[in-house]
């Protein structure tokens, strides 16, 4: 149900605030922002030695929790840092209240899958390559 | 009776096209495109570790797309806005301590933001020996 409204000059849109509260929203994408440059900054030697790396380079670098682990940690901050950019750019542009909620839910699922997603699959690897080792 | 309420027309404020483009608007603007390209941007990140916890065939499907013309363009490109995004982003950290407001900090601060990203970027590739790769 549609919560009762009144108009006016001076009646704001209460629901189309990002998360209602601007200052929990500030600080949190500043603080998602600074963890992902620090992150940034200490997996960039390891990542720039794995460009031209085959299928088992990158999986021994995937068995290793020092490199998953901040690789992980950059994942979730910075997927949270463009979730709350994508908040802001939604109510920035998108006024029309069903199409608002809409792209929220949407942009709340996405980042969610992107996550879990992320994190599955870097468990993942290194047992698998834990298994393929044993075998050999 | 009712009477079906409607939000009075309020005035307009002046948008875009009546401002001179400025060096501090275009990276203002610049910062929201990278941000949204990012965003995109890392469904790449997520292919390519599920490819790489899937195994050698589907790590072969991603590398054939990484090491594609198209694909080239597209990860130099996700660097750059990655890159960036990050200059972007110490900028507003620098605007957050209260400092850097005045016009000629911040204009300098802007065209920074627009050839410090193209420096690194170039330096990164030359780094990874991007040059004398591998395909």
């Amino acid at each position: 149900m549609m919560p009762a409204r009144s108009y006016g000059p001076t009646t704001r849109r209460r629901d189309v605030n990002a998360n209602h509260s601007g200052t929990a929203h500030f600080v949190w994408q500043r603080l998602t922002a600074a963890a992902s440059l620090v992150l940034v900054l200490i997996l960039t030697p390891a990542i720039s030695n794995i460009a031209h790396s085959d299928y088992e380079d990158i999986r021994a670098f995937l068995a290793r929790p020092q490199n998953t682990v901040p690789l992980l940690a950059l994942i979730l901050f910075s997927v949270f840092h463009m979730g709350f950019g994508a908040q802001v750019i939604i109510d920035d542009y998108v006024s029309h209240h069903r199409s608002n909620r809409a792209l929220h839910a949407a942009n709340y699922l996405f980042c969610s899958a992107l996550i879990v997603s992320c994190a599955i699959a870097s468990v993942n690897c290194p047992m698998a390559f834990n298994n393929t080792r044993a075998s050999n | 009776m009712d009477v079906v309420r409607r939000p009075r027309e309020r005035p307009l404020s002046p948008h875009l096209q009546v401002y001179r483009p400025k060096m501090t608007m275009a990276m203002s603007i610049m910062h929201r495109i990278t941000g949204a390209a990012l965003y995109v941007g890392a469904l790449l990140l997520a292919w390519w570790l599920i490819a790489a916890s899937n195994g050698p065939a589907a790590y072969s499907t991603f590398q054939a797309f990484a090491h594609s013309f198209a694909g080239n363009v597209i990860l130099i490109g996700y660097l750059w806005a990655l890159i960036h995004h990050m200059i972007g982003g110490l900028r507003h950290f620098v605007w957050d301590a209260g400092k850097g407001f005045d016009l000629p900090t911040a204009t300098a601060m802007a065209y920074a933001n627009l050839i410090v990203p193209v420096i690194l970027t170039a330096l990164i590739l030359f780094v990874i020996g991007f040059t004398s790769g591998v395909q």
